[in-house]
Order: C-alpha cells, then structure tokens, then sequence
C-alpha cells in the first residue's frame, strides 16, 4: 500500500483534514492534505518541527507523541521512529479513535520505513517551462493556468 | 482605499494580460486559492442561485467580504459555504479598511469545518435505543447548531492556580522570557517551555491556524504541558505520565 493511501486512512476519523509524513531532516515524505496546505509550506514548517522535537528531547527522553492546540484545530505529531507523522484535525477530534487510527498508520509506515523518500523539492516557478498541452484547464498540480498565471 | 486597488491594471478588468478562462467543476475553495496564490490584488463578485457576495483580495490575502447579510469573517464564510456558482472579477469600490482579519487557509479550513457539520446534521441518527453499550461520544444532534468552544479550551487566567499532585517541575514566564515563579529544577524546563511555545506559534501561523492555545507532549517518562495565561505569562508544566493533569487537560481542550 502506498504510503499515502495509508494517511489517507486517517480521514475514516471524523473532524481529520489530513496528515503528513516529515523525514527527520524535516523534509516532506508524503502526505495527505487538502490543496490549501501548498507543499512549499512544509519547507519553513518541517524544519521548525523537527527543531520542536529536538527541543523537547534535550534530556534525552524520547518523544512519542506532540499535540499543538489551537482555538479551532489540532496539529498532532507523533514520531515512527526518526519520521515525523502530522495530523491535522479540528479541536473536537475524537481523541481515542484518532489514537487507534494514528497507531495503526505508525505500524504501517514504520514497517515501509526503509523505503519512504522524501518529496523532491519543488522547482521555482519561474523556471518551470510550460508543458506542451498546458491549457486554461488543469489536469493536476503545476499544470493550471489560470488568469494568465501558472500555479 | 489600498493604494494597489487603484491601480486599474490589478483590479481584474477588462484590460488585463493573460489569459481568461471559463473552469467548470472547480470548487469555490480551489479559486480563492488560485488568487491568493498568485498574491492577487482584484474584487470578484460570486453569484450562487439568488445570492450575491463580495470578496476582495489584497497581496493574495482576503482583506474585506460582503453578503447580503453580513460584512467581514462572517460574509466570508457564508460565500465559501456555496457549492455551486460563479466567480469573476469585477469593479466593485474598495473598502476604506480591511474587514476581514483571519488568514486565507483558516477561511477556508472554518468553511470546511462548517459545512462538515452541516452535513453531518442532515445523517439520520441511528436509533441508540437498539444500540447496546455506551457510545464513545454523544452524537451530534440532528437539529441543534453546533455547540461553541466549550469555555474550558479559553487561556486560564494569571495566577490560576491547579492540583499540583505529581507535578516535578513548573515554570511560569513573563511573555520576554523572565522567570517569575517555578518550582524544582527550572532553568532547562524555562528555555523549553519559551522556545516550544515561540515554535508553536510560527508553525500554527504558517499553516493559517487560529491563537495558539496549548502544547502537550508526552514522552517515555513524562508528560509536559505548556501555554499562555491571558495576561500572555507562559507555563510550563512537567510530570511523571502516571501523574493526574486531566482537570488542566481538559481545562486546555485536550
């Protein structure tokens, strides 16, 4: 299965809107998140992240689990190894089905572990050269044009 | 009015370069993202059945909305609640000042959030008293609106005071970093509770989260809880996991 077929198993939890998946470097391995999350986000957020965890293990107890609370959401993390696994929910989740549904998807991911790369990086924009059949439909991120910009 | 919205070459008219599409099955959401990633600057008229709303992009940011019923947050919810419309640029007069303050994701993620819960009213409730066991938690009602944050997520107060059973070590902080009280070996769990809450905070705005509430993490040993008292005094809270911190859990909304 791939790994984000296995994040997208999270949503079967009400009130989730998606997850992710970090690299310990904090890079982008996969994830499962509405569009509104743009990837290029991650590049500022991951690093922060991974320095959170850091911080938290200065005396040497490891972190298992993290949980951010905003007036509306929840950012929980929990750590598969030297990855860090992200979910988002709004803040009435329920906790112990989102529990069960985080640990089932850390046995998953932990088992591909060895196998999971992180994203590429995204290329800049501006030197993105437009593919032959761009047109003012899109078919998938990085191919849409629209209002005479390409995104 | 913003000095950008009187350049007419970046309102949307007529006269501007590109291209000009016509997208059929793109959700309203998917083209407020297309303008707020293109840091747009331009007004867009959104009709949908007999509704008429307004939303005005500024530097890619949702800066003023209207509805016919309402002005700001509230109009800007209620037009990212439509499911089927149209959407164009239009010349529509600017704002003397933003009425809108909450970031664009967070917009978008609330109207989500609104329209999950209206659908989920419209879900037949299944009939409990066939049911056997207790449910893990209480359906949501079928005709009630949904219920407001319950006032136990809101910052305590400065100077609350919890059952300290259990706890090891508590800091609590002026918002500059000055330690004003703790208990136990403090210096290591001040730094920590600072610099989590600091990271906290640029990672919620980043990813267009609302005020940052609480932090809990939990550890092979210990469970730490970390927040803002309203005065903006930071605490920092750490205990052995079998210790009993469920009234300030639930006091945080966790």
């Amino acid at each position: 299965m791939e790994v984000t077929e296995t994040l997208a198993s999270l949503r079967d939890v009400d009130d989730v809107r998606g997850s992710f998946l970090l690299s310990a470097q904090g890079r982008l391995v996969a994830r499962d998140l509405p569009s509104m999350f743009h990837s290029e986000i991650f590049s500022e957020i991951g690093p922060r992240l991974v320095r959170l965890r850091e911080t938290l293990e200065t005396d040497g107890d490891d972190l298992s689990a993290l949980t951010l609370r905003f007036s509306e959401h929840k950012l929980h993390l929990r750590t598969v190894g030297e990855l860090l696994l992200g979910v988002v929910t709004s803040a009435k989740v329920n906790g112990p089905a989102l529990r069960m549904a985080i640990n089932l998807v850390a046995r998953r991911v932990a088992s591909q572990g060895s196998d999971l790369r992180p994203e590429p990086e995204t290329a800049p924009k501006a030197e993105t050269p437009p593919p032959p059949s761009a047109g003012p439909a899109h078919s998938e991120r990085g191919d849409i044009v629209f209002r005479g910009r390409r995104f | 009015m913003p000095a950008a919205a009187k350049d007419p070459s970046r309102t949307g008219s007529t006269g501007e370069s590109g291209f000009s599409a016509n997208i059929t099955g793109a959700s309203l959401a998917d083209l407020v993202q297309l303008e707020c990633l293109a840091n747009s600057t331009l007004a867009v008229r959104v009709v949908s059945g007999a509704e008429v709303g307004y939303l005005y992009f500024q530097a890619g940011q949702i800066v003023h909305a209207m509805s016919s019923d309402a002005v700001g947050d509230g109009a800007a919810l209620e037009i990212l609640g439509w499911d089927r419309g149209s959407f164009e640029p239009c010349n529509a007069g600017w704002p003397t000042s933003p009425t809108v303050n909450r970031p664009w994701q967070a917009l978008l993620m609330h109207a989500a959030t609104i329209r999950d819960e209206a659908r989920r009213r419209t879900v037949v409730d299944f009939p409990r008293e066939r049911t056997q066991g207790t449910p893990m938690q209480k359906p949501p009602s079928p005709i009630t609106p949904p219920p407001l944050p319950p006032k136990t997520s809101e910052a305590p107060q400065s100077g609350t005071t919890f059952d300290t059973q259990g706890i090891e070590r508590a800091v609590r902080l002026e918002a500059d970093g000055r330690l004003l009280a703790s208990r136990g070996d403090a210096e290591e769990l001040a730094a920590i509770t600072a610099y989590t809450m600091r990271l906290a905070l640029l990672i919620g705005e980043r990813l267009g989260m609302e005020e940052l509430r609480a932090v809990e993490c939990v550890t092979a040993e210990h469970r730490r809880l970390f927040y803002a008292e309203r005065n903006g005094n930071l605490i920092g809270i750490e205990a052995p996991n079998d210790a009993d911190l469920s009234t300030l859990r639930e006091r945080l909304g966790f």
